[in-house]
């Protein structure tokens, strides 16, 4: 018998740099192998050194360049670098730079190393040229996020981790299925336009909208990321939906099904925010609210939005990880982050508080801060694009975004009534992170063509007009004027020890119970009637697995992966059902 | 001052001197001065419209078009996104109270103590 070669092949081409995602496997690993007495600090130089040597290994990468493998006879792509890619790539790098210097003193390996892996995958699945690289990575970075939910110390992590680990390995599925059938459908795998054709197209949707927190597929951000430690939680809000949002801008822009649902998204989680307890769940509402202008950005799909909604991105990783630092400066400091029992921490972290106000600022689009510069494109996009009814919408969403995360968070926290908590500032590298972090959106938004010169497409926007700048500050500073005016009346619903239920509830709540008396149902069925159920299912068992049974055809592979997918996935559904965890 | 993580009120307000924030007079000299900007910046409008028309004009055209698309047609008048503003927020505020009666549950509503239900058989919390 003849021997086939091995089935893998490298290609390296023209490429001068390494993958950036094996710079961070390769840290992940160090740490692993690191042992002995100066472990402590050996980790700690590995943590910051990964992303540094990333970064530079980055400007070694020119657009066009691939490093393409082949497994069998399917060509793949581990590395695609174009300038999509690489503003994502850059973006996950200073991240995780930050989360790094943020996370310095964890001396937790388990959580070093889910952080590097984290990152890593992030940096993966936006290089990956290919639906089966990306799928990898899609897989790899629910699992190591998945241990950063665990690190949380409260008695929900657990579970809370549970349930995110289901969701994603689920929305991971759905894109091997829908990749598979891609693969079928034209023969290549290659990850470039997909839209909605077919039932493979609505399968990477799905998949991509899960991650991304579509409207009903959302709750797993407001779940698990309030569960996570103080530093994990900075992790999680960097990498998983802004993969997403690379995601589907690059199969899915200009489909208009996005423009709505962005706008659901932008809109219903301030409701939520207004009324919740948690004040990093209400960084998770503000954060699936944030994604829906970007949603929307990819949506329209013009050279404009798409640069609007990819910019908003990249200062959205900042100043929502500098609200989420914050938050988690707090929780280490007080020991709790709910709004009903903080209050007047300015008077021992006054530093703390003005971070908090300049990611405030940025998050709520002050001029001169950075969300003033990249939301405005996505407006802008949607009245040149004729959708002035979604305009109307996302400026209520806009003026939303400053009541709940501009005034809400640092107005609960740090002011309000007085606790009387008394503590201190974090510790200096929390402090530093903080402090880059706020530098970076006030750079970013004072000074926009540093940004706007890395993005993908030309820019022909000026955000810097007088009428721009005086009437985003009508809006916000009338906002603020109608938060003042509800506290002074007292028609602003105070912060209560509460949970609100939201499509969870379905998992959580309703599916156990039901799944409960189903099982208990079939449970009764079997045990008294185990005889006659036999008798009649016999027949049905005998004819499928039969010769020539439905079940016992020999089926395509692509069927067969298909089919375990679906099992797969059947497994998992029943799993969040029965009350994961 | 402490250096413990949580002190309680009682023990540290006594020693400490008061903020500029502790003064209800300071509070009403910022909130006054905030209400005169919002003056201010609706109050410039009446005196120079903030249409768009206004923004320079490139040899392409393209960046005017989008200084104008910054305003859509209802919203022309003067004060106009001042409005916006407070109406969105007080309404987003009404209808969030609103919402509260139908999603809030007691916080351990996911997770019950097992200690408050009638299952003798359950060991005490301290072995979950």
């Amino acid at each position: 018998m003849v021997r086939e070669p091995f089935p893998v092949s490298i290609d390296w081409g023209t490429m001068l740099g390494l993958p950036p995602a094996l710079i961070f496997f390769t840290g992940a690993l160090l740490i692993v192998l690191i042992r002995g007495r100066f472990q402590d600090g050996a980790r700690k130089v590995v943590m910051v050194l990964t992303p540094l040597i990333g970064l530079w290994n980055l400007t070694s990468l020119v657009p066009g360049e691939a490093w393409e493998y082949m497994i069998f006879d399917l060509d793949l792509s581990l590395v695609r670098v174009d300038r999509l890619s690489l503003l994502f790539g850059l973006l996950f790098h200073v991240g995780a730079l930050l989360g790094v210097i943020y996370a310095l003193r964890v001396k937790d390996p388990v959580q070093q190393i889910a952080a590097l892996a984290y990152a890593g995958s992030a940096l993966g699945a936006v290089f990956a040229g290919d639906y089966l690289t990306l799928f990898f990575f899609w897989e790899a970075m629910a699992v190591s996020s998945a241990f950063l939910v665990w690190a949380g110390d409260g008695k929900g992590a657990a579970s809370a981790g549970m349930r995110y680990l289901v969701i994603h390995v689920a929305s991971g599925l759905m894109l091997l299925a829908g990749a598979l059938l891609h693969l079928t459908r034209t023969g290549g795998l290659s990850f470039d336009y997909v839209g909605l054709t077919g039932v493979e197209g609505w399968l990477i949707f799905l998949a991509f909208g899960i991650k991304a927190g579509f409207p009903f597929l959302h709750n797993w951000i407001t779940d698990a990321y309030p569960e996570s430690s103080p530093t994990g939680t900075v992790f999680l809000s960097m990498f998983t939906t802004k993969v997403a949002i690379y995601a589907l801008a690059r199969g899915f822009p200009g489909t208009e099904l996005l423009i709505y649902i962005g706008a659901a998204m932008a809109l219903f989680p301030i409701f939520f925010a207004v009324i919740e307890n948690d004040l990093r769940r209400v960084l998770g509402y503000s954060m699936i609210n944030q994604i829906g202008f970007m949603v929307v950005g990819i949506g329209i799909g013009t050279e404009l939005a798409l640069n609007g909604a990819v910019a908003h991105a990249f200062n959205e990783v900042l100043f929502k990880g500098l609200l989420f630092m914050t938050m988690g400066a707090v929780l280490l400091r007080t020991g709790t982050v709910k709004g009903s029992e903080l209050g007047g921490l300015y008077k021992t972290m006054p530093k703390t508080a003005i971070l908090c106000m300049v990611g405030a600022a940025s998050i709520s689009a002050f001029p001169l801060f950075s969300g003033f510069v990249s939301k405005a494109m996505v407006m802008a996009a949607l009245l040149e694009d004729g959708h002035t009814w979604i305009w109307f919408g996302l400026l209520f969403a806009s003026a939303g975004v400053f009541h709940h995360a501009g005034i809400k968070i640092p107005f609960f926290a740090f002011f309000a009534h007085d606790s009387g908590i008394r503590t201190t500032e974090p510790p200096g590298n929390m402090m530093l992170a903080m402090v880059l972090a706020a530098i970076g959106c006030i750079f970013l938004g004072s000074f926009p063509v540093y940004l706007y010169s890395l993005l993908p497409w030309t820019v022909e926007y000026t955000p810097y007009t007088f009428s721009h700048v005086m009437l985003q500050t009508q809006l916000l500073m009338f906002s603020a004027l109608a938060f003042i005016w509800l506290k002074l009346t007292g028609l602003y619903p105070p912060e209560l020890k509460s949970v609100n239920i939201d499509v969870e509830w379905l998992y959580r709540w309703a599916g156990p119970r039901a799944f409960k008396a189903v099982m208990n149902n079939v449970l009764f069925l079997v045990t008294n009637f185990g005889e006659s159920v036999r008798e009649i299912s016999a027949p049905v068992i005998d004819r499928l697995i039969k010769p020539n049974g439905s079940l016992a055809r020999i089926l395509p592979t692509g069927a067969t992966i298909l089919l375990t997918a679906a099992i797969l996935a059947g497994f998992l559904i029943l799993y969040l059902l029965r009350g994961a965890g | 001052m402490t250096t413990d993580d949580t002190t309680p009120a009682e023990t540290s307000d006594q020693e400490e001197p008061p903020r500029f924030l502790d003064n209800p007079r300071n509070v009403k000299r910022i909130l006054w001065g905030f209400f005169g900007l919002c003056i201010a910046v609706v109050g410039y409008e009446i005196f120079r419209p903030l249409s768009g028309g206004e923004a320079p004009v490139t040899e392409e055209g393209a960046e005017a078009v989008h200084h104008l698309a910054e305003r859509a047609g209802a919203l022309e008048f003067v004060g106009s996104f001042a409005l916006y503003g407070f109406v969105s927020c007080v309404a987003l505020v009404i209808m969030g109270k609103g919402l509260r009666r139908l999603v809030m549950r007691p916080e351990d509503y996911y997770d019950p103590d097992p200690t408050d239900q009638d299952d003798a058989a359950t060991p005490s919390d301290e072995a979950h």
